[in-house]
């Protein structure tokens, strides 16, 4: 079959027709339709839906993961109990400076 | 674009206008959807895309045609009928759910009408076995006669995916009939 073919084919084959019938059932919903409108866009745009906001399905996606990486850390690793591990690191307080005396007689005093 | 489309009005906000331009494509929208499922399906299908598009037709910007934007809303409807039919074939529910075609009495009708629907039941056949996009535009443009702008606008894509979903669509289609009909 060549395309001149196709084309002989397709045109032999009947569109096919609205019935009249259907087409008075259509009309008849576009007017019930157009007379009593059931919700407008920005109608509809005031109920949250999940499926209109792919950014909220990433945000979910990214919380999932957060979530999932937090129970990771959280849970018991292998090796040595925190303690231990403490033992071999340095002091973490810092050097504390010995206080200094501190003057309490009259201040003018001292210049001369 | 014909004139007349392009003389159309791009603002169907108001519910008249949006009758007129429902009235004005409603007998192209359902041979579209014919061609894509079957007569009572395509009823169903252009109601609910009528009611869709009337729900959504704030979002309408005009960048399209009016047809070409109720052409979308159509194709949508008639994408998720498809789904569920093929979800319905998947769990084996076809036979409880779908009654059979009808099948047209052979004496009562004359050969001729018996050859056209037998023809056209293989160009459905035909037509269901491509994918999407190349069935979308064979139906579109070569079968309904779409402009190629407006069934690229209706399918949102570019031309250039149009035609070319078109030439192999229409190699599909041609060695598929080429094998029934031989």
């Amino acid at each position: 079959m060549n395309d001149s073919d196709l084309d002989a084919f397709l045109a032999g084959c009947a569109p096919p027709e609205l019935a009249p019938d259907a087409d008075r059932r259509l009309v008849a919903g576009l007017d019930a339709l157009v007379a009593a409108p059931p919700a407008t866009a920005e109608a509809e745009a005031v109920v949250w839906s999940w499926r209109d906001l792919p950014w909220a399905w990433l945000l979910a996606g990214a919380v999932a993961l957060a979530l999932t990486f937090a129970v990771e850390l959280g849970a018991p690793r292998p090796g040595p109990a925190p303690r231990e591990v403490w033992r071999y690191l340095p002091n973490p307080r810092p050097e504390v400076d010995p206080p200094q005396e501190r003057f309490l007689g009259d201040p003018t005093q001292l210049f001369n | 674009m014909d004139p007349e489309r392009a003389a159309e009005p791009r603002d169907l906000r108001d519910p008249e206008r949006f009758r007129s331009a429902a009235l004005a494509h409603r007998a192209a929208l359902y041979r579209v959807a014919a061609r894509m499922l079957d007569a009572q399906a395509a009823e169903d299908a252009l109601q609910e895309a009528f009611a869709r598009a009337f729900a959504a037709r704030e979002r309408f910007r005009g960048e399209a045609s009016p047809f070409a934007w109720l052409c979308a809303v159509l194709l949508n409807v008639c994408r998720d009928e498809l789904r569920r039919r093929a979800v319905r074939r998947a769990l084996r529910l076809d036979r409880v759910l779908v009654e059979p075609e009808r099948v047209p009495d052979a004496e009562a009708t004359p050969p001729q009408a018996l050859e056209a629907q037998e023809r056209a039941r293989l160009l459905r056949e035909a037509i269901a076995e491509l994918p999407r996009t190349q069935r979308e535009a064979l139906v579109l443009v070569s079968l309904e006669g779409v402009a190629v702008r407006d069934a690229a606008q209706a399918l949102d894509t570019s031309e250039a995916a149009v035609w070319q979903a078109l030439s192999r669509g229409r190699a599909a289609l041609r060695a598929t009939l080429s094998e029934v009909t031989s």
